[in-house]
């Protein structure tokens, strides 16, 4: 079992990289993961989806705030 | 409503010479964020940008840039001035660069690409470290948010 000195220099090669960088930032890193496990055309696909979703939306609320 | 697949396959399929590269790039390299328009880096010779006029001619492209919206009529003679093209279609926007900031003309782009099979055929994708040099050239706080992303990626990929 490593004590709490065994330990640090591991954690600190963790935060340096680049992927902790990323999540340090803010982004959901699992969105990534799941990006990764997918071809590159099916990554494609998967944003068309959510990008035609996120546009129909906003033109609901448009068409909603217009009516109000 | 946009359906950028459907239009990149447009340009696969007119056997347009172009190297997919900006933020659809990226999408297919799994970063996680959204892009409404794709950037591709084409080969600006007449015989190049005339196919890729064929194959959207019925999408009814427009220079958006132009306030006046004017449609894309390309010749042979019109060809020769253009550097960049930055167009919106009924499938959505496309911006035709002929060069890319951080790497260079069309044969410097395509130098720094693979072949990736997407749903419309074969066609080429900057490669991920070509990527980040054009994001971070670029500067812009998306581009840098996108290199970050990229960065853990690439990380991820070599293992």
């Amino acid at each position: 079992m490593p004590d709490v000195g065994d330990a640090a220099p591991e954690r600190k090669d963790v935060e340096s990289s680049a992927w902790a960088a990323a999540e340090a930032y803010g982004f959901d890193m699992s969105l990534i993961e799941a990006n990764l496990r997918r071809t590159p055309a099916e990554r494609i696909r998967m944003h068309a989806r959510t990008l035609t979703l996120a546009l129909a939306l906003r033109q609901q609320m448009k068409t909603r705030r217009a009516g109000s | 409503m946009p359906d950028l697949e459907s239009l990149l396959n447009r340009l696969i399929q007119g056997s347009v010479e172009f190297v997919i590269v900006g933020g659809f790039a990226a999408v297919a390299h799994g970063v996680s964020l959204p892009t409404q328009d794709i950037d591709v880096c084409c080969r600006f010779t007449p015989e190049n940008l005339l196919k890729l006029q064929e194959a959207i001619a019925d999408l009814h492209p427009v220079h958006r840039m132009v306030p006046s919206r004017p449609p894309l009529q390309l010749t042979v003679e019109t060809c020769a001035g253009l550097r960049n093209l930055y167009l919106d279609t009924d499938w959505g926007q496309l911006d035709c660069l002929g060069e890319i900031l951080g790497l260079g003309a069309y044969e410097d782009v395509a130098a720094h690409s693979i072949s990736v099979e997407l749903s419309g055929g074969r066609c080429r994708i900057l490669t991920i470290d070509a990527l980040i040099r054009a994001k971070e050239a670029m500067g812009r706080q998306r581009d840098r948010e996108a290199a970050l992303q990229l960065r853990a990626i690439r990380e991820r990929q070599q293992g």
